[in-house]
């Protein structure tokens, strides 16, 4: 069932970037590149703030950010993981055959935003940044590592 | 000079809807293709649920706006793409609506320009009018955000809460040049507030980033 997901983990991390919106991909690399590491941007991303401005939003900001990365990643980690309340939408994703990043990383952001009370749009490059984190490991070896992580339990065992 | 006789159907006020109505988060305007608008992403922030585009009917700016009527027509927005390092963000309606404008960038307007935003100054008291403000360039800077440097303009006014995601267009031919975020205020502000005005933000240095970087968002 993972076999699908582990021939893309099997890849460059960095591939995970590459097929981000060229506008989120620029900025993501440039981060990269000058040293930062997945965990840094993706925090940079939701922190970033012009810096010396005082912005004229008639609002106040929602959310920690944070303890928003790592709510994230636990999701990420709950939906790769096995998670019964991903079932449907991880069943889904891994029976697709010739699985493409911005598919995973679409549907993934779809699945989990609600979690998080966030527009999909939000967390798609952050999905990509930490699926990117996850290296090249096979999805059930990395899910054995994860100490928050719901046992793998094949949907065919599933009634 | 540019006629923005029509401004009215293109800039409206972006809230977010609750039981207790509908609260004015700031400004955000039509683009080029229907159903697509931008505003800034502090103004959309991160959560979807309940975003609407507001509006008052006006013929055109010159109407007189009730500033006692509390009646508001709206429609709901969804967050299509957000760049937080240049604090955009690209909203989705199922409507329509869309404009004629030409989307430019901080090269199109150099220092001593006549610009105008048009945006909802004072909505954090609850006040909807819609406002034009003109200005000059006072000068082009970069500033960074999250690691990344982005072109900023300075206009030469002054700006309030509900402004944030104002369009700023150069007067003489209407091309859109920036889209405002706020003003200059040392460490980002917020620090002392004096009746919710913080006093650091009291004088004629508004930033508005470069329009160029919603080209790529939508």
């Amino acid at each position: 069932m993972t076999t699908n997901i582990d021939a893309l983990l099997a890849e460059e991390p960095v591939k995970w970037i590459q097929e981000l919106p060229q506008y989120q991909r620029e900025a993501i690399e440039k981060l990269l590149s000058n040293g930062a590491s997945f965990d840094e941007v993706a925090q940079a991303w939701l922190n970033a703030s012009a810096e010396n401005t005082y912005r004229f939003s008639a609002s106040t900001p929602v959310g920690d950010k944070g303890t928003f990365l790592e709510n994230l990643k636990r999701e990420v980690r709950a939906f790769l993981c096995g998670d019964k309340k991903y079932k449907k939408e991880r069943d889904g994703l891994f029976g697709e055959k010739g699985l493409a990043r911005t598919y995973v990383v679409s549907s993934m952001a779809v699945a989990i935003a609600p979690h998080l009370s966030v527009a999909s749009a939000v967390i798609s490059p952050l999905i990509a940044l930490v699926l990117a984190s996850v290296g090249k490991v096979a999805l059930n070896a990395w899910c054995a590592t994860q100490t928050d992580a719901q046992p793998i339990i094949p949907p065919d065992a599933v009634q | 000079m540019f006629d923005f006789g029509g401004i009215s159907n293109v800039v409206f006020a972006l809230g977010r809807y609750g039981p207790a109505g509908v609260q004015i988060a700031g400004t955000a305007f039509a683009l080029n293709k229907p159903g697509f608008f931008a505003t800034a992403s502090h103004v959309a922030g991160t959560d979807g649920q309940g975003l609407v585009l507001a509006f008052k009917k006006m013929s055109s700016l010159n109407d007189y706006q009730d500033t006692g009527d509390t009646s508001i027509q709206m429609f709901p927005v969804q967050i299509e793409a957000v760049d937080p390092f240049h604090d955009l963000a690209v909203l989705r309606a199922d409507v329509e609506a869309v404009s004629n404008l030409v989307i430019g960038g901080a090269d199109q307007a150099p220092v001593g320009v006549g610009v105008s935003s048009f945006g909802f100054p004072h909505a954090d008291h609850g006040r909807m009018v819609l406002t034009q403000q003109d200005a000059e360039i006072g000068a082009r800077v970069l500033i960074a955000s999250g690691g990344i440097k982005a072109r900023h303009l300075v206009l030469n006014t002054q700006a309030r809460p509900g402004q944030s995601g104002s369009p700023v267009f150069r007067k003489s031919d209407g091309i859109l040049v920036g889209v405002l975020v706020g003003s200059y205020a040392p460490g980002g502000g917020g620090g002392i507030s004096l009746g919710g005005v913080d006093p650091h933000t009291l004088h004629q240095t508004t930033h508005a980033v470069s329009a160029e970087y919603l080209l790529k968002m939508y």
